[in-house]
């Protein structure tokens, strides 16, 4: 593998991550305030579909990212109502989440555009563009650090600049601000919470929100800045993907942007199997590349990257004694 | 809240959850400028109305069957198997295996076989995520949503590498003998003559109903259902009786695994007759909302497959005579898994309200009476 | 509470021990953060024995029983009636213990001793199951008897309301107490562990619990009685030992000593008196 090629799959790296990077900070929210959240793929799709949709249709990325944030929070809220207000079981509501939204983005779409549940495809205005940073064009030339500014760092859309940025504010929300204080506090111990006068439902509802958000902009991201439009199932597990991810960062912020990467290199990788044949020297079956961030994903899981502890409360409805 | 008769509870709440759900769904036709009325007609046409309609219906409900007592099993035991649609085309492959693998003489010899094919292949993709709860507590949910795309991709790799007979493009096996065919619902003696022929309903239809019998025995008859039902309800008091937790997860997750698998004798070996790919379509999902909706009781999810059945034939067949999209059949299968499962606390309450409305109005009428 | 001086006085005849049956020798529990347990307890109970063991709770005796119970693993030695029992977990857990003779009143009911859910019939065989006097046959478990079996313990036993197809739930404290004891004690068990035998149970019901515990040590069981009630204590056991931070602090007997003394060593002071 020569350095144009590394170059290539590490910049396709933080392409691929970005959408799993959003979702993951999307969960880590959520979980971190003691609701469990295995929607995050449905709300992805929904945000993908309703953005895809919005952007044709007025021309405009940025309407079409509001649109989708729109659709992902409505989700959200309905989660919300199922764990916080009614008590329900997260992890059901989140499965029946995901189907809703597997099934009403295709019915939408067919009837919006009749193309067999795909959205037109995006041009101009309707798609992000690349942002070229500052000076990226005057240093292309410098070897190396100019190169890897130039190829790697420069020259994507604003969305995975706003994905990156989500982590340290993510990290000083959590863990600087008295709201972070408090959310990270309800999902270890509501009662405590509660004592201290602060209402746990509402902290609860603004972090399902803030999750909304966050899933919203990764939707929106895959059908108006990693593709030209929407396509059915498009997310295609992303959302577990980002929970694992989660786990893996064991609900800490900047491992989350690592585990991301990590996860983000393997699906990089299996879009390049002629790298990889190049590299280990047999070829690899393109299903087994793609099975790859899956059975990771497994792996990691089994504990044999270090044991995770979830949030103490994470799952549990809160029941306020009388 | 009020505290509702058992009746109500088992009864009502799904029923209600699926006039909500039904509700909601003509809210999304109406939404998109069709006629809901005109959908409920088509659907129920198509699915009960002919001979050839409970054709589709019983064979659909049959794999439903199998997938909601998979989840049944495991629920049971406290473990939310979503891996049901990654069992079943495992199952497949291990139908596929069996029937390939002999010139079968005979379905009777056959079929026995292909049994233990998809029950084990079944089991098997089973037991990795069940062993990784059960030994490391990696959450079941997720890494059985795993298996199900790691699956998904092995078939591919199977179906297009290994399997696909030379000089097709297809990626599917090749044809079960004629000796692996199961006779359909109309080939049977006494009830053939009430189905068409050519119905896909065969005779794992009512394997499915042995199944329900055979799950109820194992949870409510056995020592293993006694002490898969403690260790779901509370894992500190099954370990203070001397219930392993290990044995209970495994076991449970085994059972449930082949129960996901056997559907594949219905659809794999009863109608394709061969293994395609995506041989489950989506199946192994509608488990959840069929074991939900079905209470967890193997009568419960009987009468819940046969109405996921008419859903699905009906939803098919409102594809195909009208714009709708048969996407709808995901919407109606989403909404009744979110009604019962996550928001049951909720239609409970409704129940509860009606409950109280009536109850009062009683009184009231009453003592109007006595006046 | 007016009920608490009715306990002092619980009817009973001076024990008559028997053979060894409990031997306990350096056991040791350490937790999963690491934090020692039981730091080296050595005891003995003989049949036709109450020994009780008195300390503030949380200070190893729930420990203790769930060692003995099968439920945790640990380091040191255990025998019973002269047989070593392994304390690793391979080859005994809460089944085995019962085989042998081991029955266990954990200290709470609605965490460990019911399943809730089940209803009473089904909790009056909770980790007895196996017991072949419940199968139909090598398949199936025989339902009809199990609920006779529980009409039987819930007469002999004054559980009310007398409904063996009601979920324990459903049952005050001190019934769903009754449903354990008699599953645990009318197996004449060699051993018995109880623990809060009468935490959170009304007045009657504790009276005759008391007089269930006595009359199963006439019998000749061996009993290790756990309760951070110091009444109870001294009024059911024949010794008292007491636990403070994971060891045992000493051995009395209660005619010779006093809640006073009993409450300085349950604190961690050691009353130097030459026994």
């Amino acid at each position: 593998m020569d350095f144009a090629t590394l170059l290539q799959i590490l910049d396709s790296t933080l392409r691929l991550a970005t959408p799993l990077l959003l979702a993951c900070l999307a969960g880590l929210f959520s979980e971190r305030a003691g609701i469990f959240d295995i929607g995050l793929e449905g709300k992805m799709l929904m945000a993908a579909m309703a953005s895809g949709a919005v952007a044709f249709l007025t021309g405009s990325a940025w309407v079409g990212l509001g649109a989708g944030i729109v659709a992902s929070i409505l989700l959200s809220l309905i989660h919300g109502l199922a764990s916080i207000t009614f008590r329900g079981n997260q992890l059901i509501s989140g499965v029946a989440l995901n189907f809703l939204a597997s099934g009403l983005t295709v019915l939408i779409a067919v009837n919006l555009f009749g193309q067999g549940g795909r959205t037109p495809p995006l041009s101009g205005d309707a798609r992000f563009q690349a942002i070229e940073l500052p000076f990226a064009e005057a240093l292309r030339d410098v070897p190396v650090i100019g190169t890897v500014y130039h190829e790697l760092i420069s020259g994507h859309t604003a969305l995975v600049y706003i994905a990156l940025l989500a982590v340290p504010l993510t990290w000083w929300v959590l863990f600087r601000t008295r709201f972070g204080l408090r959310l990270r506090a309800v999902g270890e111990n509501p009662e405590s919470v509660d004592t201290a006068g602060v209402s746990v439902v509402r902290l609860r509802y603004t972090a399902v929100a803030i999750t909304g958000v966050l899933c919203g902009i990764a939707g929106a991201y895959m059908a108006t800045a990693l593709q030209a439009g929407f396509g059915r199932e498009m997310t295609a597990g992303r959302g577990y993907i980002a929970l694992a991810a989660l786990i893996f960062a064991k609900w800490r912020p900047w491992y989350a942007l690592y585990a991301c990467l990590l996860f983000g290199f393997l699906q990089a990788l299996a879009l390049r199997p002629d790298v990889i044949e190049g590299t280990v020297g047999f070829k690899v079956p393109v299903p087994a590349l793609d099975a790859l961030p899956y059975v990771l994903t497994v792996i990691v899981l089994a504990g044999f990257v270090g044991r995770a502890i979830p949030p103490r409360a994470g799952g549990q409805p809160y029941v306020k004694e009388r | 809240m009020t505290k509702l008769p058992v009746w109500a509870d088992v009864v009502l709440v799904p029923l209600l959850s699926l006039l909500l759900a039904l509700l909601i769904s003509a809210l999304v036709i109406l939404a998109i400028g069709e006629d809901p009325v005109e959908a409920m007609r088509t659907m129920l046409e198509g699915a009960v109305g002919s001979a050839y309609g409970w054709g589709y219906t019983l064979y659909y409900a049959t794999s439903f069957i199998f997938t909601g007592l998979a989840v049944t099993v495991a629920f049971h035991a406290g473990q939310f198997n979503i891996g049901g649609e990654g069992q079943a085309q495992l199952g497949g492959l291990g139908v596929a295996v069996v029937c390939l693998s002999l010139p079968w003489p005979h379905w009777t010899l056959a079929l026995p076989a292909a049994m233990m094919g998809a029950a084990l292949f079944g089991a098997a993709w089973a037991a990795i995520p069940a062993y990784l709860q059960a030994r490391r507590g990696s959450h079941i949910v997720i890494t059985t949503i795993m298996f199900n795309y790691i699956a998904a991709s092995l078939m591919v790799y199977l179906l297009v590498n290994v399997f696909r007979p030379p000089g097709t493009m297809d990626p599917a096996t090749s044809r079960f003998p004629e000796g692996a065919n199961l006779p359909t619902l109309h080939d049977m003696p006494l009830i053939g003559g009430l189905f068409s022929p050519q119905v896909p309903a065969n005779i794992s239809f009512l394997l499915a109903i042995l199944a329900c019998v055979l799950v109820w025995l194992l949870l409510w008859r056995t020592r293993l259902g006694y002490e898969i039902r403690a260790f779901g309800k509370s894992e500190p008091a099954a370990v203070y009786a001397g219930i392993s937790p290990f044995k209970i997860i495994m076991l449970s997750m085994l059972i449930s695994g082949a129960l996901a698998g056997m559907m594949a004798i219905n659809n794999v070996m009863g109608e394709s007759e061969r293994l395609v790919l995506n041989s489950a379509e989506g199946a192994g999902f509608i488990g959840i909302a069929v074991a939900l909706m079905g209470r967890n009781h193997p009568v419960g999810v009987f009468l819940a497959a046969l109405l996921f059945g008419i859903l699905y034939q009906g939803g098919a067949e409102i594809g195909l005579w009208t714009s709708i999209p048969i996407e709808l059949r995901t919407v109606v299968q989403a909404l009744v898994i979110l009604f019962t499962g996550a928001l049951d606390n909720a239609m409970r309450m409704l129940v509860g309200w009606g409950f109280r409305t009536f109850a009062r109005r009683d009184a009231a009428g009453s003592r109007a009476g006595a006046a | 509470m007016v009920g608490r001086k009715v306990l002092l006085h619980v009817e009973k005849k001076p024990a008559s021990p028997g053979r060894t049956i409990l031997e306990v020798e350096n056991l040791r529990v350490v937790d999963d953060r690491g934090v020692e347990r039981l730091r080296g307890i050595s005891l003995h109970v003989s049949a036709g024995e109450i020994l009780g063991i008195a300390g503030v709770a949380g200070n190893g005796q729930s420990e203790l029983l769930e060692v003995l119970g099968g439920i945790e693993k640990a380091t040191g030695t255990v025998r019973l009636d002269g047989q070593e029992i392994d304390l690793t977990g391979k080859h005994s857990d809460g089944r085995t213990r019962r085989a042998r003779g081991i029955a266990h009143v954990p200290e709470d009911r609605q965490h460990l001793g019911l399943i809730l859910d089940f209803m009473a019939w089904e909790n009056c065989a909770f980790g007895y199951h196996h017991d072949a006097a419940y199968q139909k046959n090598a398949l199936l478990m025989d339902n009809g008897k199990l609920v006779a079996d529980a009409e039987g313990k819930i007469e002999r036993f004054d559980v009310r309301p007398p409904n063996p197809r009601l979920p324990a739930k459903n049952f005050s404290g001190g019934n769903q107490q009754k449903i354990v004891l008699a599953r645990e004690m009318e197996r004449a068990p060699k051993l018995l562990l109880v623990g809060q035998p009468t935490r959170g149970v009304d007045i009657g019901a504790i009276e005759f619990i008391h007089k269930r515990i006595i009359e199963l040590r006439d019998a000749g069981a061996a009993i290790l009685l756990v309760s951070v009630e110091l009444d109870e204590i001294l009024s059911l056991s024949d010794r008292i030992a007491v636990m403070f931070d994971g060891r045992i602090m000493g051995e009395r007997l209660p005619a010779e000593t006093d809640a006073r003394e009993l409450g300085l060593m349950m604190a961690g002071i050691a009353g130097e008196k030459a026994a």
